[in-house]
């Protein structure tokens, strides 16, 4: 019994010592360094989306080790406070957790429309500030809200690069009108494959393309050879497939194991242009092209401080980028960075006008992009998705000729 | 043709079903419990067998009998340790033990390898047998030769040993296996172990095939639950022959109708089977549906 009462005796005082200790920290904040300037970065960094989220998140830490390296803005250092946020409930508890508790207005993310657009609802209604790198459903900038900015283009814009690259390119290349191509459209059937097809089935129909086949599945299948067996039938001469990673080798595999020869494959985004992709499927992956974001073989006239983000990046992390979603959020984090210093305040709306006030043109980035946000949504509208095919083991970009490395090639 | 050739991609399929649900066949027949960490021992056979690959060269289907061995030992340590000290306690123990094994297993695989999509480079990796315009993949054809040894291995086993037959008679009747001087206690250890060895093997067969990363079992473990009900609990062919027909099912929905309602098609098929034989298709008939939770 009086051993228990001195061990909480001790217990206690150690932790009013510590607990002093810290409010005296707080307290010297005048006159030595100046506080910091926190923002709170949303990423799932656990669950199916961590391997892409932790890649994101890695871009934005480049940017702000770049700044507070320079004395950070105005003397004051970036403090990014991580938060994991690995699905939509997640992403409204930190959300409001940051804001509330921690006070902080202006929010980084976060990779996922399901995070950015529950992230954003919360934003919009304490006033805070959202700014999103990597996601993108339309949604996330159509809802009129004054508490969203996004740098990164939207689905949408995808689908007018992806079409044009399908008239000029593919057509050509197949010595045909783009509405006689013959082709099969394979996603999967979660938002993110059925957002995409749903818009660009809606194009089809419009302007008369001949769909053969139409297949969405389940991203955690174990067996895709339904759909391989089916366009076996269907014979299309492109086939247009929205996969995550997983499905995609499994795709990619199954082809070549039931002796199906994939015709012209371009993939949306997703697995197809991931590193694990290729080091997965091995000479399955060459000819394969893919609606990304910006990836690393960019024309270097195009692209300011490219190379220097690739070799911040490898510093940091001792491996090369796995892919282009880090220096898409490196990319906006130092948008922000810039609003936030001309704005000289921290104060969500003032960081907002000093965004709007930006005036970047394309090729002034790391990855090409522009800078010119939408008064009413928010957008930036000088954002652009690229595509990339996988020539020879390396994912080197070739479309549009801007930011072009090389000249595409076809497959017999 | 085609539907020749779906029967085939059925039947391969299903015997990958059939080689995960077998192990787990094995626990809940026996110790009577819900391994919701089931689908993490197969991920962990399948990062043992990438490791082995990677650092000692060895091909997966060489490693694989050290892997058995080695999750042998994970599965009786697991008992142990884990499922032993709570077996009479309630349900929701019981079943919050094998959950919460589950996520932190994934999270230690997180942890340790990160979210990438690991695989290894085999040369037979994506050699096809082909059969009459019928394209059978090696890999998949080996790992479906492997799921009818173990099932011949299983039922020798189960019959002819003692060990076998004291396995049967825990599982029949705990309690009077008790009284007949068997140690239960054992009998758990090593029938969770056998059940893990032989996802042990699944892992192995899997891994020429399929990537691994963290969340890999929850794609498996969902169906391998569905095998083992349909299948009936206590029956080692009926796990076998359920894998096979989940299979099978699902790869004709898949070309029938759409790959979108292939696990649809099993599931309603599952849902059936609750209702008109509880027991499942090929069971012992009433009672062995009872789990002991």
């Amino acid at each position: 019994m009086k051993k228990f009462f001195l061990l909480s005796i001790a217990v206690m005082s150690i932790l009013i010592l510590v607990a002093c200790g810290k409010s005296d920290d707080a307290k010297k904040s005048e006159g030595g360094k100046k506080e910091a300037i926190k923002i709170g970065a949303l990423y799932p960094k656990t669950g199916p989306l961590a391997l892409l989220g932790t890649e994101s998140l890695r871009g934005a830490q480049v940017a702000v080790d770049e700044v507070n390296a320079k004395g950070g803005i105005d003397g004051q250092k970036i403090d990014l406070i991580t938060t994991d946020a690995g699905d939509p409930n997640a992403a409204t508890s930190e959300a409001t957790r940051l804001i509330t508790k921690e006070k902080i207005d202006l929010l980084i993310g976060s990779f996922s429309s399901s995070i950015s657009l529950p992230a954003s609802e919360v934003a919009e209604r304490q006033g805070a500030l959202f700014v999103e790198f990597g996601a993108v459903a339309d949604a996330v900038t159509e809802r009129g809200y004054q508490s969203i900015l996004r740098v990164n283009p939207r689905s949408s814009d995808g689908l007018i690069i992806q079409l044009e690259f399908m008239e000029k390119v593919i057509a050509e290349q197949l010595k045909k009108e783009l509405k006689d191509v013959r082709i099969a459209m394979v996603y999967e059937d979660s938002a993110f494959g059925t957002t995409g097809a749903e818009i660009f089935l809606s194009v089809a129909k419009k302007r008369g393309f001949n769909i053969v086949s139409e297949q969405p599945y389940s991203a955690t299948s174990n067996d895709l050879s339904s759909i391989i067996i089916k366009l076996k039938e269907s014979k299309p001469e492109l086939v247009l497939a929205t996969s995550y990673i997983a499905d995609a080798i499994l795709l990619t595999n199954q082809a070549e194991e039931l002796g199906y020869k994939m015709p012209i494959l371009l993939g949306g985004g997703g697995g197809h242009p991931l590193k694990d992709y290729e080091k997965a499927v091995g000479p399955l992956a060459q000819g394969v092209f893919s609606t990304v974001l910006p990836e690393y073989q960019l024309n270097k006239d195009f692209t300011e401080g490219l190379q220097e983000y690739i070799d911040a990046y490898k510093k940091k992390f001792g491996t090369e980028p796995q892919s282009g979603h880090s220096m898409a959020n490196y990319v906006g984090m130092k948008v922000l960075i810039e609003a936030i210093t001309n704005a000289k305040s921290k104060e969500p709306k003032k960081v907002r006008e000093a965004a709007m006030k930006l005036d970047i043109p394309k090729g002034k980035t790391a990855n090409g992009w522009g800078v010119k946000f939408d008064e009413k949504t928010g957008q930036n509208t000088r954002s652009d998705i690229y595509i990339t095919q996988w020539i020879d083991k390396e994912l080197l970009t070739v479309y549009p000729k801007d930011v072009a490395v090389q000249e595409m090639i076809w497959m017999k | 043709m085609l539907l020749l050739q779906t029967l085939i991609a059925g039947l391969l399929l299903g015997g990958m079903y059939a080689l995960i649900s077998m192990g787990l066949n094995m626990i809940l027949g026996v110790v009577r419990i819900i391994n919701f960490a089931h689908g993490e021992f197969l991920m962990i056979a399948m990062y043992l067998s990438y490791l082995f690959f990677i650092w000692g060269n060895l091909d997966p289907y060489v490693s694989a009998i050290l892997i058995v061995i080695i999750l042998f030992f994970i599965g009786a340590l697991t008992q142990k340790l884990l499922i032993e000290p709570i077996i009479d306690k309630p349900a929701p123990t019981k079943i919050f033990a094998t959950l919460g094994l589950s996520i932190a297993l994934q999270n230690l695989a997180l942890m340790v390898f990160d979210a990438n999509y690991l695989s290894v480079k085999t040369s037979y990796q994506t050699s096809v047998v082909t059969l009459f315009n019928l394209s059978i993949s090696v890999p998949r054809l080996l790992a479906f030769v492997v799921a009818i040894l173990v099932v011949i291995a299983l039922y020798y086993f189960l019959q002819k040993t003692m060990v076998g037959r004291a396995i049967r008679a825990v599982s029949m009747q705990r309690t009077a296996a008790h009284l007949m001087g068997i140690n239960v206690k054992r009998i758990y250890m090593v029938a969770f172990g056998i059940g893990t060895a032989l996802v042990g093997v699944a892992g192995s067969m899997l891994l020429p095939i399929y990537s691994v990363f963290p969340t890999v079992g929850a794609s498996f473990v969902l169906i391998a639950f569905v095998v083992v009900v349909l299948g009936g609990m206590g029956n080692m062919f009926g796990a076998f022959y359920g894998g096979l027909i989940i299979g099978v099912v699902e790869s004709f929905a898949g070309v029938l109708i759409s790959p979108g309602v292939k696990e649809i098609v099993y599931f309603i098929i599952f849902l059936l089977v609750l209702l008109i034989k509880p027991a499942g298709l090929f069971s012992k008939g009433k009672g062995s549906e009872e789990v002991g939770l």
